[in-house]
Order: structure tokens, then C-alpha cells, then sequence
């Protein structure tokens, strides 16, 4: 069977006429029926552009330069994208008030999908809406269905524009940060209503964050990026557990849960380069406590552990900083 | 030096009162750290702006080494404004992109005039700059130069180049790149041990507040539910929602997965608050007088002070 959402060497840039601009560049990265994929990164590391090339969303003048992307098997091309959009995958953004019209009833909006992504009419459509927002546990779904988006909270808001993703019946739901934005007991909510999806529907997440602790609640395998680079690629346990690249062990040595308290952070110097700063090689090399002149060749793709439980680390180091 | 008594912040939404802040009392001594915590409408931003004296309270003082700046104006007030600084979550929000950053720095200096000429507060900007990590050339750049980590660097140092005694810190690092959090965190660290500043720390990160608070507060619909040392609340949360707050917080271990969420729905409106006990609507261990009664805050024999009526009643704490 293949996986749900397959992308391979993804590269995206833009071309002008000194050449090819890479931002994103060589991305791996699948999800299964029912599984949970957290893709870590800061801002400009290419965690959303890579989504948003899913979606062919991509803002000019950037392109896909070369790579493939497939859901279930049928490839996403520019003309494709559009066809497929909302109907085989959906997109829930960090801020949902943007995403929602605030014109029209959270009803309305999630029935309008389903007439045109299901082919459902009038009645039947409301009806889907409705039995959408129940299942997304949105309390009372008949009277807030005929609701505005300003009369709903952030975590409602939220759970509509899930819901629109289940009404449509999309494979793959790629989420942006979507409890950023919300109170951590609300993100609690959230993220217990997506396992349960996971595990009823058997929905393919693509769940972005910079918060390694909310992959930890909630991922089964884990993509960090930097730099529009993939550096690590593994289970959820080895990741917190043995993290393979230089990068993913300072981050998680920064973390405040694992200080002495006392004591000041693990701190990582420096700051992410911009996509004009990033040189040739590794382009963490300039914060990196194990770079050599070695990172200054491309990056290498290196596989940890055993196939059932593989761990792919794009690192020269690699070999140094695994036995710590 | 920081000391809140009894405060009540309200204001009028069409011909409802919201109680943004219902009676709040707190102190922060010089180089001490207070945490406060709660959800959005807790009234932890009216709090600070009401420290900050920004907006009156209606009832209840706040002073700052015994000044209140309620009965003040004109150069009183402003010589109050000084001890009291406001460092932004978001660092380009809040400085202003058409002025180099010896212009941000130079401000509050010429407001509060310190120093006796430019040629003293510019050599105070270069040491500032210096206490905060960045070099000398950025005195003449501009905010779009620098990154997310850098801004809130120049942001801590405008905060900090008058001389308070109360920084108020927003969420300071929520909108950094995680990689440069820690940076950021250890320079405030840095800061309070030489300056003996104190900090109202405004923050949603439990992990985090952990780590840098010397004593909490809780927040909820207005009133503070629980105070105490940040080993108290962590280690023996004697409210309810303390309880909650801290079992919603994600874990990084992914073998300590929590199975259910701790507290359904979501915060109720201040425009709303319910009788008796604020929190009994989302209580798992409401009783009776819940409905009726409003507890205040006592002293609990774990050391903090909680306002429950239940707190005897509530089954022992083990934080996993």
C-alpha cells in the first residue's frame, strides 16, 4: 500500500537569471494511513513551504524545482493541485480566524467544502456539516453550525476548520502550528481530538510545530528540518531518547525541562541563518560544537539503528556525536 | 518594592462591566522573580498595565517603592514610569522601524533626562548594548536588520538602560525561534543577578516558569486562585486548576504520554463570572458551597495560598 502522503527530494526555489535559488532543498518525508508525522523546525527552515507545495499553494515566485510529490499514489503537479486541494488533503493553519470567513455561518463554510468536494446538495451538505462538528466533539453542533466565526473561541474555531477537513473526507491533513495560538488547556483538547481522529478514521497527519514537547504528546515519527535541510528522521521515542543530529541534542539539552535548576540554559550560540546566509554545506556549521572543515562539503545522509527502527541523520559528524 | 493590594481593574463594555482584574494582592521584592500564569481573560496583562500605571484601578493601590502612581502627574508620574519597564513578546512589533537603535536607546534616557550630555548617554547606550550581547556597529542599524533573538536583545536593553526597579516581562521569548530561547532566558538571568531588578514574568510555558520564577502566581477570571514558591505550586498545587494547568502542559518524554485532557472547555467570559467559586463550572471537585460561596485565598499548610474550599479534600499530588 503506498503511503498517503510520499514526498521525495522535494527541492523549491526560484529561478531568475543567475540561476536557481534553492530554499528548500532534497526533502524526504512519507506519512501512513493513520499515523502522525511532526515536522520540527524554526522559522525558514522550509517546514511550511514544504506543506504549502502539497497544497501547490506556493507563493510566486517560488517553485517546485525538482522532487515528487505523491497522495495515495497520484502524483501532485501544478495542474493536479488544484483538484486535489481541500479534497484529498487539507491545510489547518495556526490562525483560524484567517482562514474562516467571518461573513458567513461555521456551518455554511464546512457545507460549502462538502457540496464541492463531496458533490453533496443543500440539506444533505448542512447535515454533513453538522454531523462533522459533532464528531469533532463541538458541544451542541446543531445551533453552532448556524454560529459566526467572532462567536466562537480559538479552540472552536479551531475544531471547525478540522472539521472541514473530516467532512471532505481528505487523506492527509497537514496542520500549521494549530495550537500555537491557543491556552495550553485548549492545546491539551486539540491534540487528544487529533489521536482520536488518527486512530477512528485512520487520517494521515502532517502535524508542523517548533514545540518538541508537543511532538512528544502527540507524534509516532518526527522530520527536523534547518535550514530548508532535512537533519534527522525517526521514531518519536528514538528521537527523545538518542537524537542523532548535533542540532536536535542541543535543542533538546535547551529545553527548561531538562535544566538544573540553578543553573542557566543550554544554550545554542548564535541565531538560524536567513536563506541568503547559508553558505555551501551544513548550514547549522556555524553554530555547531562538532563542525569541522568536513561541513563544508554536502550534506551526507547517514542510517542509524536497524531498518524496523531506522534513523536517518543528515550530519558529517555523525559518527562523533552518537556515542554521547 | 513592587506591592499590588486589593486591586480591581474594570472596564465598561457597552453598559457591562468586565472585571478584568477582581481584587488582587501582590509583592515583588527587588531581584526577585514573579511568575504569573492562567489563560487568556485571566487579567494577567491588566495586572501588568495596572503596574505598569497604565490603567487606574477602581479600587485597591499600587505602589512602587511606596509611590502610587494613581495620585500622581506631570514629572511625578514620570519619574514613576522609569522604575517600571515593559519588555514586548514580539520585539519588531515594538520598536519602531524608522529609528536606528541608538534612536530606541537614546529615548528614555532624554525623557527621564539622564546623563548630562549626548556625548554620556551615547557611551551609556554602547554599554548597555554590550550588557545585553550585541556589538557596537548595531547602534547605527536599523530593527529590519536583526533577527527575532537579536530584537528582543535590543528590546531588554531599552527596557533596562533607565535604571528600574520592575521589569514586566510579556511572554518574553513565546515568539523566538526555539534554538535562541535559551539565549534570551539565560541574558535575563544575567541581568537581574548584576542589576537586583525585579521581574513580573508574564508566561503559558509551565516548563519554562519553572525554571525562572522564584515565586507564582495563578490566575483565573481575575483573581489569583494560588501564590506561592515556584517548588509549592509545582511540587504540591493545592488548587484545582493549579492541578490542571500542570497536568495540560505537554511533556517532552514520549513515553509519558498524558491519555486524557485535564480540563474541558474553555475559559469563561470575565464579562461573565460565575457565582460562588470562579473555577466550579470546570472543577472536578466541586461540592455543594462551590455553588454559593467564594472562597478567598488562605494559607495552606503546604506553605502557598490557595483559595478552595476543597483543598483538604483533594487526593495527594504526584506530578507524573
Amino acid at each position: 500500500m503506498p503511503a498517503v502522503l510520499e514526498i521525495e527530494n522535494l527541492r523549491i526555489g526560484w529561478i531568475d537569471s543567475t540561476g536557481e535559488h534553492v530554499i528548500v532543498d532534497g526533502v524526504n518525508m512519507s506519512i501512513q494511513a493513520g499515523e502522525i508525522l511532526g515536522i520540527v523546525g524554526e522559522s525558514g527552515s522550509g517546514k511550511t513551504l514544504s506543506m504549502l507545495a502539497v497544497l501547490g499553494l506556493l507563493p510566486a515566485p517560488l517553485t517546485v524545482l525538482s522532487g515528487s510529490i505523491h497522495i495515495s499514489g497520484s502524483p501532485v503537479t501544478p495542474a493536479t493541485a488544484a483538484g486535489m486541494r481541500g479534497k484529498r488533503a487539507a491545510m489547518v493553519f495556526q490562525d483560524p480566524m484567517t482562514s474562516l470567513n467571518p461573513v458567513f455561518t461555521v456551518g455554511a463554510q464546512i457545507a460549502e467544502a462538502v457540496m464541492l468536494h463531496q458533490g453533496l446538495k443543500g440539506r444533505a451538505s448542512m447535515d454533513a456539516a453538522v454531523d462533522a462538528l459533532r464528531k469533532v466533539q463541538v458541544p451542541d453542533p446543531e445551533r453552532r453550525a448556524k454560529q459566526y466565526p467572532h462567536e466562537l473561541s480559538g479552540g472552536m474555531r479551531q475544531r471547525v476548520m478540522i472539521a472541514m477537513a473530516l467532512a471532505c473526507k481528505s487523506e492527509v491533513l497537514l496542520a500549521d502550528e494549530p495550537t500555537t495560538a491557543l491556552d495550553v488547556t485548549v492545546q491539551a483538547q486539540i491534540l487528544q481530538l487529533l489521536r482520536q481522529l488518527q486512530r477512528e478514521n485512520g487520517m494521515a497527519i502532517a502535524f508542523i510545530t517548533h514545540d518538541l514537547a508537543v511532538v512528544a504528546e502527540l507524534c509516532d515519527r518526527v522530520v527536523v528540518m534547518y535550514g530548508g535541510k532535512v537533519f534527522e528522521s525517526t521514531d518519536v521515542e528514538t528521537l527523545f531518547a538518542k537524537p542523532g543530529h548535533p542540532y536536535t541534542q542541543a535543542l533538546l539539552e535547551s529545553l527548561p525541562d531538562r535544566a538544573v535548576p540553578g543553573e542557566p540554559l543550554i544554550s545554542i550560540p548564535g541565531q538560524p541563518p536567513t536563506s541568503g546566509q547559508r553558505g555551501t554545506g551544513c548550514p547549522f556549521k556555524a553554530r555547531c560544537r562538532v563542525a569541522t572543515t568536513a561541513c563544508d562539503a554536502p550534506l551526507p545522509l547517514i542510517q542509524l539503528g536497524t531498518s524496523e527502527k531506522s534513523q536517518l541523520v543528515a550530519c558529517h559528524r555523525v559518527s562523533e556525536v552518537a556515542v554521547c | 518594592m513592587l506591592a499590588i493590594k486589593d486591586v480591581h481593574v474594570h472596564y465598561m463594555v457597552g453598559r457591562r462591566t468586565l472585571r478584568a482584574v477582581d481584587g488582587v494582592s501582590l509583592e515583588i521584592a527587588a531581584g526577585e522573580t514573579l511568575g504569573i500564569v492562567g489563560e487568556s481573560g485571566c487579567g494577567k496583562s491588566t495586572l501588568a498595565k495596572a503596574a505598569l500605571g497604565l490603567v487606574n484601578p477602581v479600587q485597591g493601590t499600587v505602589s512602587v517603592d511606596g509611590q502610587n502612581p494613581a495620585g500622581l502627574s506631570g514629572s511625578a508620574l514620570l519619574a514613576f514610569r522609569r522604575n517600571v519597564q515593559m519588555v514586548f513578546q514580539d520585539p519588531y512589533a515594538s520598536l519602531s522601524p524608522r529609528r536606528t537603535i541608538l534612536q530606541s536607546l537614546l529615548e528614555p534616557l532624554e525623557v527621564h533626562k539622564i546623563g548630562k550630555d549626548r556625548t554620556e548617554r551615547i557611551a551609556r547606550a554602547e554599554a548597555i548594548l554590550d550588557a545585553v550581547g550585541l556589538d557596537q556597529s548595531s547602534l547605527r542599524r536599523y530593527p529590519h536588520e536583526f533577527s527575532g533573538g537579536q530584537r528582543q536583545r535590543i528590546g531588554i536593553a531599552r527596557a533596562i538602560i533607565a535604571d528600574p526597579k520592575l521589569v514586566i516581562l510579556d511572554e518574553p521569548v513565546s515568539a523566538l525561534d526555539i534554538s535562541v530561547r535559551a539565549q534570551v532566558i539565560n541574558l535575563l538571568a544575567d541581568i537581574q543577578r548584576a542589576r537586583n531588578v525585579g521581574y513580573m514574568f508574564i508566561g503559558h510555558d509551565l516548563a519554562l516558569m519553572r525554571h525562572v520564577t522564584d515565586r507564582v502566581a495563578v490566575m483565573y477570571l481575575g483573581r489569583v486562585v494560588e501564590l506561592g514558591t515556584t517548588t509549592e505550586i509545582f511540587d504540591n498545587p493545592q488548587h484545582p486548576y493549579t492541578r490542571s494547568l500542570i497536568l495540560s502542559a505537554p511533556n517532552p518524554d514520549p513515553t509519558k504520554r498524558s491519555t486524557t485532557s485535564a480540563l474541558d472547555g474553555d475559559p469563561p467570559s470575565p464579562l461573565d463570572i460565575p457565582t460562588g467559586c470562579r473555577f466550579q463550572a470546570r472543577c472536578a471537585f466541586k461540592s455543594e458551597r462551590c455553588l454559593s460561596a467564594d472562597p478567598a485565598l488562605i494559607q495552606m499548610s503546604g506553605g502557598q495560598q490557595a483559595s478552595c474550599h476543597n483543598s483538604e479534600k483533594l487526593p495527594n499530588w504526584t506530578a507524573d
